[in-house]
This record gives C-alpha cells, sequence and structure tokens, in this order.
C-alpha cells in the first residue's frame, strides 16, 4: 500500500509540473500552409482516382461476381471434403478398442492430445490449408511424441503441433510453444518447421525452438548440427551452429551469438549447468526455472559464471551465486536483484 | 468550438477548419512537445495530425468534447510516429538495470525544477519509456490501455512505466548533484 501511495505521488507531481497551457509560435502560418497543402494534394489524388478509377470499377463489379462463384465453389468443395471425413470417422469405430487402449497406456508416460480434424484452423500456414491436420497438444505436462519419420519431439508445457496427412512424404509442421526437436537424418526430406512468421529447415539436427505467444522474441537454440531459419519467409536464410542461439522479432530483426544452448533446455532434461555462460543467460534461465522475476545490473550482465544448479532450490541456487562471484543478490517485493562490481 | 463552424468545415469549409485549426494548434502543441524529441518533430506529428482531423470531421459526432477528440487524434499520431519503439523493449522475465537507479531517494527533486526542465527531460527519454510516461502519467491511461495502443502486454507496459520513473528519478538526481557542484563553484569564486 506504501509502495502504491508512492507511485501515486510521482505521477500527481509529475502531472502538476508539466505545463500543457497552449504554446504559442510564429511558424503558424507556414504550419497551416504545409497542412492546407497535403489536404488539397489528398483531395487532387481522390478524384483523380475517381476519374481513372471509372472502368475499375466496373472491373471491381465483375471481380466481385466472379468471386461469388469462386466463394461458392470453394463452399461446395469443402461440404465434400467434411462429408470424406465424417465418412472416415465413421470408419473409426471398428479400431476404436484398440486405439484406446493404447491411449490409456501411453497416457501414463504423459501422452499427447491427439486430435485430426478439418483443417480450416485459421493459424496453419498456407501450406497446411486443405489437407486433413494431426494436432498433437501437451497441455500441462511435458510431453514426448515420435513423428512418423522417426523424429522425436519433446513438448514443453502448453505446446503444440500440427502436420499434414501426407507428414511422410513432405516433412513440415507448424508449432506452437516451446519444443525441442531430435530430427531423423534424412538428406532427400528436408524438414520444415514453421512458427509465427518464420521457417525453419532442417536435415537431421537437434535443436530447441521457443514460440511463445506473448515473448517479442523467438528464440532458436541449437545443441548438435546446423538448422537454416528463414525470418518472415524470406529467401535468405541463416545458419544457426550447434552452440549458438538466434533470437528473432516480429520485424525480423535478429540477435545471434554463442549460447550455452544445452542450458536451454533444462526443461526436458533438468540440467542447469553453466560454464562460463553469459550472467544475463543466468538469469534468463533462473527466471524460467524458478518462475521469478529477476533484475540483473547492467554493468554485470555480459560478465560470465561457471556453477551448476541442477536439482538447487532457488535459494541454494542463490547462495552459489552469491558465494562463487561475490555479487549482491536481494529480494525486493518478490523480485530478485543481482548486482556487483563489472567485469573486464 | 462553435459547432457550425465544425459542421462548416467537415463539408469541406477551408476557412473554417483554418479558425479550428488557429484554435486547437497551440493548446496541442504543448501535447505534441511532449511526445515528441524535438520541435521539429512535434510540427511534423501536429502537420500530420491535422491533415488526419480534417478529413475525419465528418465522423465526429459531437459526443464528447470535441478538444478531446482532437487531441486523441494527436496522441494516435504521435503513437503512429514511434512505431519503432517496440524494438526497445525486452524478452522474458528480466530486466538488467543501472545499479545507480537503486535507493535513490524520494527527494523533492520534481518540485524543483520548472516545467520547462522537466519537458526536456521527457523529451530526453528513450522512446518507449516516453510514451508509457506521457500515456499513464500525463493521459491518465491505465497500464492496460497503454498495453493495447502499443502493442505489448500490460505486464510489460507497467515495467516500461516503472523503469522510465526510475530513469527520471536518476535523471533529477544527476541534476541535484549537479546544481550542488555549481554552487560550490560560485561560491569558491567569492
Amino acid at each position: 500500500m506504501k509502495e502504491l501511495g508512492k507511485t501515486d505521488s510521482f505521477k500527481d507531481r509529475i502531472k502538476n509540473k508539466m505545463d500543457d497551457s497552449p504554446v504559442y509560435k510564429d511558424s503558424e502560418d507556414a504550419l497551416w500552409s504545409k497542412v492546407i497543402g497535403d489536404i488539397e494534394e489528398d483531395e487532387a489524388k481522390e478524384k483523380s482516382l475517381f476519374k481513372k478509377n471509372h472502368p475499375i470499377i466496373w472491373y471491381a463489379s465483375a471481380a466481385a461476381v466472379v468471386m461469388g462463384l469462386l466463394i461458392g465453389m470453394l463452399y461446395w468443395k469443402e461440404k465434400q471434403n467434411t462429408e470424406v471425413l465424417a465418412s472416415i470417422k465413421q470408419q473409426q469405430p471398428k479400431t476404436s478398442q484398440i486405439i484406446e487402449k493404447k491411449k490409456t497406456e501411453i497416457n501414463i508416460i504423459n501422452s499427447p492430445t491427439q486430435e485430426v480434424k478439418a483443417s480450416a484452423k485459421s493459424d496453419a500456414p498456407n501450406n497446411i490449408k486443405t489437407d486433413p491436420v494431426l494436432q498433437i497438444l501437451s497441455e500441462d505436462k511435458i510431453t514426448e511424441y515420435d513423428l512418423p519419420d522417426g523424429s522425436h519431439l519433446t513438448l514443453n508445457r502448453s505446446a503444440s503441433i500440427e502436420l499434414k496427412d501426407n507428414f511422410k512424404k513432405e516433412r513440415s509442421l507448424s508449432m506452437q510453444g516451446e519444443i525441442y526437436f531430435e530430427v531423423e537424418p534424412d538428406k532427400s526430406h528436408p524438414f520444415n518447421i514453421y512458427f509465427d512468421n518464420h521457417r525453419l529447415l532442417v536435415v537431421g539436427t537437434k535443436f530447441n525452438v521457443r514460440n511463445i505467444k506473448e515473448e517479442i522474441f523467438k528464440e532458436i537454440s541449437v545443441t548438435e548440427g546446423i538448422v537454416k531459419v528463414f525470418p518472415n519467409n524470406q529467401k535468405k536464410g541463416i545458419e544457426v551452429k550447434a552452440g549458438e542461439q538466434l533470437k528473432l522479432n516480429q520485424e525480423g530483426t535478429i540477435e545471434s551469438g554463442k549460447a550455452d544452448s544445452y542450458n536451454f533446455i533444462f526443461w526436458k532434461d533438468g540440467i542447469l549447468d553453466f560454464k562460463n555462460s553469459s550472467m544475463k543467460n543466468v538469469a534468463v534461465l533462473m527466471s524460467r526455472r524458478y518462475n521469478q522475476k529477476i533484475n540483473i545490473g547492467h554493468s554485470i550482465s555480459r560478465c560470465t559464471f561457471t556453477g551448476d544448479f541442477t536439482q538447487l532450490s532457488l535459494d541454494e541456487a542463490i547462495e552459489i551465486l552469491k558465494i562463487t562471484t561475490s555479487y549482491k543478490v536481494e529480494k525486493r517485493k518478490n523480485e530478485i536483484y543481482i548486482s556487483g562490481e563489472g567485469c573486464k | 468550438m462553435d459547432r457550425s463552424i465544425i459542421t462548416a468545415a467537415a463539408e469541406g469549409d477551408k476557412q473554417a477548419f483554418r479558425t479550428i485549426f488557429n484554435f486547437f494548434v497551440p493548446r496541442l502543441r504543448s501535447v505534441a512537445l511532449r511526445y515528441a524529441r524535438t520541435e521539429f518533430e512535434a510540427e511534423d506529428i501536429l502537420q500530420e495530425a491535422f491533415v488526419k482531423i480534417y478529413h475525419n470531421l465528418k465522423t465526429y459526432k459531437f459526443e464528447g468534447s470535441f478538444e478531446g477528440w482532437i487531441k486523441r487524434i494527436v496522441i494516435n499520431t504521435a503513437l503512429n510516429h514511434y512505431d519503432k519503439y517496440k524494438k526497445d523493449y525486452q524478452l522474458d522475465n528480466i530486466e538488467t538495470y543501472d545499479e545507480d537507479d537503486l535507493g535513490i531517494e524520494e527527494a523533492k527533486d520534481i518540485d524543483e525544477v520548472e516545467p520547462s526542465e522537466l519537458l526536456s527531460i521527457v523529451q530526453k527519454l528513450p522512446n518507449g519509456y516516453r510514451l508509457v510516461m506521457n500515456l499513464y502519467v500525463l493521459e491518465g491511461y491505465s497500464h492496460r490501455e497503454i498495453g493495447q495502443a502499443l502493442g505489448i502486454s500490460e505486464g510489460s507496459a507497467r515495467s516500461q512505466y516503472s523503469k522510465a520513473r526510475k530513469h527520471i528519478k536518476k535523471i533529477l538526481a544527476g541534476l541535484r548533484n549537479k546544481s550542488k557542484t555549481n554552487l560550490i563553484n560560485k561560491d569558491s569564486t567569492i
């Protein structure tokens, strides 16, 4: 409560101090002529567009008619598709006993939830739009899954993948959340992963993709081999090698560099063993592992740290950090602050 | 503002629009100035905003204050102007901070600065901080509304504001130290 009061006082005092009273300048006439210039330009454009567009308007209405026909046809096709799907579904009961048995078996070892569905799902990339899609969800458990080609996936909590029926012919899938891929080598069938707006191409490697909706950066950490990433589906790919990490944001802006990639899959193996890792990465991984907000001093964020946090509680990890580095670690209002002398 | 003037301007009467322009530009210049980094940028924002205002006058339904309606257009224009601010935001649940930020006393710094000094402090803030500061403190938006306006999460908006606050305090503390040393220097010359 006290903190709240503090905040408000800062807010109020800034607000009171800020002067929003009118500011008169001599440049008003110049500004007016710019504004009116822009407006007249817009109006002129509008007029000429209207004149030129007369025939285009005609075309547009013709196009609308064609579109209408097309949509009608698509609808008819879709209907047919769903009918086919329905009949497949009807056949299913024959085998359902076995499936159900299998399902309960797998359930014990964290079975993923599988759903076959008509693929009208809007967030699936274009290339997986027509065929039926297999969706695998991990829900609230870390889940292992074997793909038909022998590739092995580990899905972190609330992750999902979608793949087409013809996956064996064309190895491609789309994904949400965080997933560790161990892709079966097969040079004649490259493996494509679609996430956010990006594409990732591999032949046979091991890597972690973190594609969390709320996070600005999508993160690819490679533990074995090489992957090629195509930000925003660009034609030019970026290679990321074992021991490197690539971060992409929506505009395709990129951060890449060496990283202790194996630590970024701690969620799968439970191992958090830092060897000359940057303090920034240490803080990122501690915040994920302990679900804890961490603030790290700017001057030490590039320093390195070596230490094994595997199986340690948060308090134990903090103790190790304090002892081995002489950093100051404090808890304030449920947040952790790590600070200290910078390194060179 | 007289209703007939607004209606006339909406129907394309440039003279009526000039009246609106003359009345509101000085009032909104002060707003544009605190969203911008320089006077020139403020001018660009105003230019863009008033073109938009002209084209959208027809959509004003005389509900709520006309000044509020115009001000929102200016603010939205300013936000679009700095669309690249998004890059200023960080990932994950960690933050790097400058150690000096901690433990700064809540001093009476703000009360001591001149309004013009405060404006120039705000103008020098990094884009993300400046927008959040303006929206939260001066426009009274909630963190959620700011998140929506800037296309970031509510949590990011909140933490961005707290960083902006620390940043301002740091600048104020720096100013105070400076003025102290100035005083000392003055003394020594006497």
